[in-house]
């Protein structure tokens, strides 16, 4: 058998942004759907304004990507349901609905049993949201990197990772948000280092994988996903009572989960079949 | 009609009679100065391709590797495809929409085998002002034998165009009244490298072939059962 591997083009940096978008609107809405349940409306307010916006901020790109954007309409009329991107597009487009209806019932006060379902019904959207993009790429059968169930568990912990970020700027003092990320974060790692072990099996994945581990680009999103891992478990910041400090872990998760994500793009390789 | 594809790559000998007589007959953007020995559909912007695979094993030895689209009959790239544009015909044929196809390019990602790509919106323009193809055209007006050497899409619904996913068509586009065709490549290869059947023909040699178990289909283990099947 020889093989000739050619690395992922087609979906590149500025999808990897996308995803990252829909990672951190995707469990902002849970966190804001949490937080109109303890009555912490101006979160709850916040949340489902990130909620709503970032996932339209993904659409957009998502929409300039397309060859033919004038006749994008024809994902919905088509109702293709084995193709993940009509339940990825349905997901995005009911996230930026719900969210915005729960904003909107916040601001005006509508009555809260009300809000409150927007909010369940926006926060369960999210979680699929979530995870919906690692079921598109899971799937890919040509492209052995991917095709793997390590990926959907990975874009779940992105989101709680991209949510609670969002919610440690928001309420920097709240030790339980900080140690969900910090669990998410180090999870994230664990996950990647299993999925990578896993790949050794493959005939050229050492080879993929081999030139992934020595990109600076890689090494630089684990060690943040560590460093904001360990920080957001460590005493310092369960008695922390200097705002930065949650700024810095919020910005260090943030920023790993786009670079494992374009890591992860990039380094999906087809081992093209000959002899 | 069942048509099956067996490729022969034993036989070829990298003439590229087929890229050039696909190109023709689809309206594919092709320069006669490309020149890469390895690369695929996916990677050149061509529905065919042959790739020269070089091998130092006892001796040092050299093989032509005819490829296109294998017409999977457990068919990644139609699951994927959001707005139905990929769809397969009666007869098994993979062929694509293009009214329908938006260009999302999640269908490239889906196939494991490279053999869909874009043609980008200018790409013929691009490929008239390669020099050597340019100079040919120009002259060829001059001598007034013929009006362009790079034909647009064709009158044929399968054809190439701009701003859309292409792929071998199996020149579907060549069926007549009986059911039957010949793709454009089969009909030009000199050597017999490639051949085109009807597995529902008992008599039909391609079909014995691949009945007999003497061609076989590239990678077993993905399961896509394609219509295309090689003597290795």
């Amino acid at each position: 058998m020889v093989n000739n591997i050619i690395f992922n083009d087609v979906w590149d940096i500025d999808i990897a942004f996308e995803m990252t978008l829909l990672a951190i609107a995707s469990f902002s809405i849970v966190y804001a759907s949490i937080s109109y349940m303890g009555n912490r409306l101006r979160e709850a307010l916040v949340g489902g304004l990130i909620s709503t916006i970032l996932p339209i901020g993904a659409l957009i790109i998502l929409y300039s990507h397309l060859l033919k954007p004038e006749i994008a309409h024809l994902i919905f009329l088509s109702f293709q349901t084995r193709s993940w991107m009509l339940y990825g597009a349905s997901g995005v487009s009911l996230l930026i609905l719900l969210s915005l209806l729960f904003s909107i019932s916040i601001k005006l006060g509508v009555n809260k049993s009300i809000t409150k379902i927007l909010g369940l019904l926006a926060a369960a959207i999210g979680v699929f949201v979530s995870i919906y993009p690692g079921l598109l790429l899971s799937y890919e059968r040509g492209i052995p990197f991917w095709n793997g169930s390590a990926l959907p568990i990975s874009s779940l912990l992105m989101g709680l990772v991209g949510g609670s970020s969002v919610y440690m700027i928001l309420r920097p003092f709240d030790r339980r948000i900080s140690t969900v990320n910090g669990i998410s974060l180090l999870a994230l790692v664990i996950i990647y280092i299993l999925h990578i072990y896993s790949m050794w099996k493959y005939p050229l994945g050492s080879y993929t994988i081999g030139l992934m581990l020595r990109d600076p680009i890689f090494i630089t999103g684990m060690a943040l996903a560590l460093i904001g891992g360990f920080l957001g478990l460590t005493p310092i910041t369960s008695k922390n009572k200097n705002k930065y400090i949650s700024l810095i872990i919020a910005i260090l998760g943030l920023a790993s989960i786009f670079i494992l994500r374009y890591t992860l793009l990039i380094y999906g390789a087809w081992e093209y079949p000959l002899i | 009609m069942k048509p099956v594809f067996v490729v022969n790559p034993s036989k070829c000998i990298a003439c590229m009679a087929c890229v050039a007589a696909c190109a023709i007959e689809n309206g594919v953007p092709f320069s006669a100065a490309r020149s890469d020995p390895v690369g695929w559909p996916h990677t050149l912007g061509l529905r065919t391709w042959v790739l020269w695979i070089e091998r130092e094993e006892a001796s040092v030895s050299r093989v032509f590797m005819p490829f296109l689209c294998l017409h999977c009959q457990d068919t990644p790239c139609e699951k994927v495809c959001p707005t139905r544009a990929t769809f397969k015909t009666r007869e098994g044929v993979v062929l694509i929409d293009k009214d329908r196809c938006i260009g999302c390019k999640y269908c490239i990602v889906a196939c494991p085998y490279g053999a869909r790509y874009v043609i980008k919106e200018g790409s013929y323009e691009k490929a008239l002002k390669i020099t050597r193809l340019d100079e040919a055209e120009r002259r060829l007006r001059e001598s007034g034998l013929r009006t362009s050497i790079l034909k647009p899409p064709v009158a044929n619904r399968w054809a190439a165009a701009e701003r859309v996913v292409d792929k071998c068509s199996l020149c579907y586009h060549r069926k007549d009244e009986t059911g039957s065709w010949i793709p454009a490549c089969v009909e030009v290869c000199p050597t017999k490298s490639r051949a085109f059947g009807d597995l529902e023909n008992p008599d039909d040699p391609v079909a014995k072939l691949v009945r007999e178990g003497k061609a076989k289909q590239l990678r077993p283990d993905l399961g896509t059962n394609g219509l295309v099947y090689y003597v290795l």
